[in-house]
């Protein structure tokens, strides 16, 4: 079992490697460790979504089983996407789980991958608070997520409003990360992000 | 089609350990050849045990999640089996010279004994593709993989280059006018030839700046023990020249010729500072005779008149000779054209006088000779100073 994984990574490796994606710069694929166990994988954010211009980190890792069984996934870069936890990084993707088929590939992952950035489901969410205001302010949402490709996915659209709310929690004392999910769960709402991270 | 088709699959499993077969003959769960072929009622091919494996925990086909039955739904497919069973693929070491041909589904197990394969290196020690400072990671277990890589891969290097070159533009003006000094500067040595190709080539800056600096060492080097060898030479020679004068003054036999050189600067000097005086270097009567010196200054008296006086010197032989000294000494100014008008004068030594007292000191302190010599207007008027120089003999014979 663990013969046909090395295998077929391996194969999957150089598909990858050859394909026009990744010529194109829109995936990649390195390896962890030289028993093809663990990978990371890149994806950069697709053209006119809120991710443009970000490069996401992921984390690969291949189970004995594979392909019999899907490899697990999730987001190392922080994300801000109802499908993806913007605390863990797991993903919730219907072929990363019970859709998973053998017949897919590391490749076909990470393009789904790039898909769900371009299409989020936010009725099978992940992250609920994200879902939410993906439901009720879409514009929000966007700027939120713009923001957050822009301190941690290397995104080029700064938004100088949100950098200056999240310096004046910080100034309280406030770690930056911790104020960023305060502010971007109250729609930046200032006060009652202060509130809640003061209660 | 197909041949063309086979003739593909072939080349590529030779040329690539890990190549897909043709899409046909791959299983899509394990992406190898299909091994014990069978085939869903949806049409996908699988091998046997793949997807039996699949259908145990899942009941759909892992292509087109049609619903399939893992008793009712999945055949043999003897069709496939045959045509793989045709194929006959070279081992990839064949590049390290295993001449062995097989099925395809061999190859794999082939591989693990193929006594050409080479071992796994750790993976420092494993070659580095040669581009690898141009951005080509690849690494290899030995030379022969390599070579396939470069083959390869020339569009990716190419690529590569460009790129690179593109980033070295600026500097690529003063490289490329190096590159041709350094061709002009190669001696047409044994060393040459690889000198020549290292340049040439578009990515050897590296290589062609090593040979330079190599070279200026070298160069530096010699430079220095040339330097060593001339400034001995020169001393030697030095050594030699004063050698020389010395034998011509000690063996002039009481003969010597003072060439007082730069004349009127020495005069104007003087003037200025009328206890200014010159001394000519020692000479010797004989090689075992006394040693004298002549002194030029201007007189205390009339500062218009030159001085010319005799020394006597202090020599290693003095406890030798007869003391005072006693004989007949010739003072000339010599006209450098027409001796006729040489100003000639004799002396006879007095040996009541201190000057021909045996010397205590280096000089002996007191000389001998005409304080008003010759007028200095005359000598100038009479063309004595030739060149700025004034020539002065003497001749000393001891009695």
């Amino acid at each position: 079992m663990a013969n046909i994984a090395a295998q077929r990574i391996k194969r999957e490796f150089k598909e990858v490697i050859r394909s026009e994606e990744v010529a194109k710069c829109a995936i990649k694929l390195d390896l962890v460790d030289n028993n093809y166990t663990e990978l990371r994988g890149e994806i950069a954010g697709p053209p006119d979504t809120a991710y443009e211009g970000g490069n996401f980190v992921l984390e690969i890792k291949v189970p004995e089983t594979y392909p019999f069984n899907p490899p697990k996934v999730r987001f190392i870069t922080k994300i801000w996407h109802p499908n993806i936890s913007s605390v863990t990084g797991a993903i919730c993707l219907d072929i990363l789980k019970d859709q998973w088929a053998a017949a897919m590939t590391l490749r076909t992952v990470l393009l789904s991958l790039q898909a769900l950035l371009s299409a989020a489901e936010p009725d099978d969410p992940q992250d609920a608070v994200v879902a939410r205001q993906y439901k009720e302010n879409v514009e929000m949402f966007r700027l939120t997520a713009r923001h957050w490709t822009n301190a941690y996915a290397g995104g080029p659209n700064a938004n100088p409003e949100c950098d200056e709310k999240i310096k004046r929690l910080v100034d309280m004392g406030i770690e930056e990360h911790q104020a960023r999910v305060a502010l971007s769960s109250y729609n930046w709402d200032l006060e009652r992000a202060t509130e809640q991270l003061f209660s | 089609m197909a041949e063309g088709g086979y003739n593909s699959a072939q080349e590529s499993s030779i040329i690539d350990e890990f190549a897909a077969p043709e899409a046909r003959f791959e299983c899509p769960i394990c992406l190898a050849w299909l091994r014990d072929p069978v085939v869903t009622s949806c049409g996908h091919r699988f091998c046997r045990n793949c997807i039996q494996g699949w259908l145990e925990k899942e009941n759909a086909c892992p292509v087109d999640k049609m619903k399939l039955n893992k008793d009712k739904d999945v055949f043999p497919d003897n069709f496939t089996r045959r045509e793989i069973s045709q194929q006959r693929t070279k081992c990839p070491n064949i590049v390290r010279g295993c001449l062995e041909e097989l099925s395809p589904l061999d190859v794999d197990e082939h591989l693990l004994v193929c006594q050409f394969r080479v071992p796994e290196l750790p993976d420092h020690e494993k070659l580095r593709c040669q581009f690898v400072d141009f951005g080509c990671y690849e690494k290899f277990e030995d030379d022969p993989e390599l070579q396939r890589h470069l083959q390869e891969n020339i569009q990716l290097h190419l690529g590569l280059l460009s790129r690179a070159y593109g980033k070295v533009n600026v500097g690529s003006e003063n490289a490329s006018s190096t590159l041709a000094q350094a061709n002009f500067w190669d001696p047409p040595s044994k060393h040459d030839n690889q000198q020549l190709k290292s340049t040439t080539g578009d990515s050897d800056n590296d290589n062609l700046l090593r040979a330079l600096y190599e070279k200026i060492v070298f160069l530096e080097q010699k430079t220095r023990e040339q330097d060593i060898i001339i400034a001995n030479m020169s001393q030697q020679l030095t050594n030699l020249t004063s050698t020389t004068a010395n034998f011509q003054q000690r063996y002039c036999n009481g003969c010597f010729l003072w060439h007082f050189n730069d004349f009127k600067n020495k005069i104007a000097q003087m003037r200025e500072n009328p206890r200014l005086m010159h001394y000519s270097p020692g000479f010797y009567t004989n090689p075992y005779g006394y040693k004298l010196c002549l002194r030029i200054n201007l007189s205390p008296k009339d500062p218009n008149y030159l001085a010319i006086l005799i020394h006597l010197m202090k020599s290693e032989h003095d406890q030798a000779l007869d003391w005072p000294f006693c004989g007949r000494l010739t003072v000339t100014i010599v006209h450098p054209t027409q001796s006729f008008k040489n100003i000639k004068e004799t002396m006879m030594s007095r040996s009541e006088l201190q000057a021909f007292n045996r010397p205590v000191h280096d000089l002996n302190p007191k000389g001998f000779g005409y304080t008003e010599f010759a007028l200095i207007e005359e000598l100038f008027n009479q063309d004595f100073v030739s060149n700025n120089q004034l020539i002065v003999k003497v001749n000393a014979l001891p009695v």
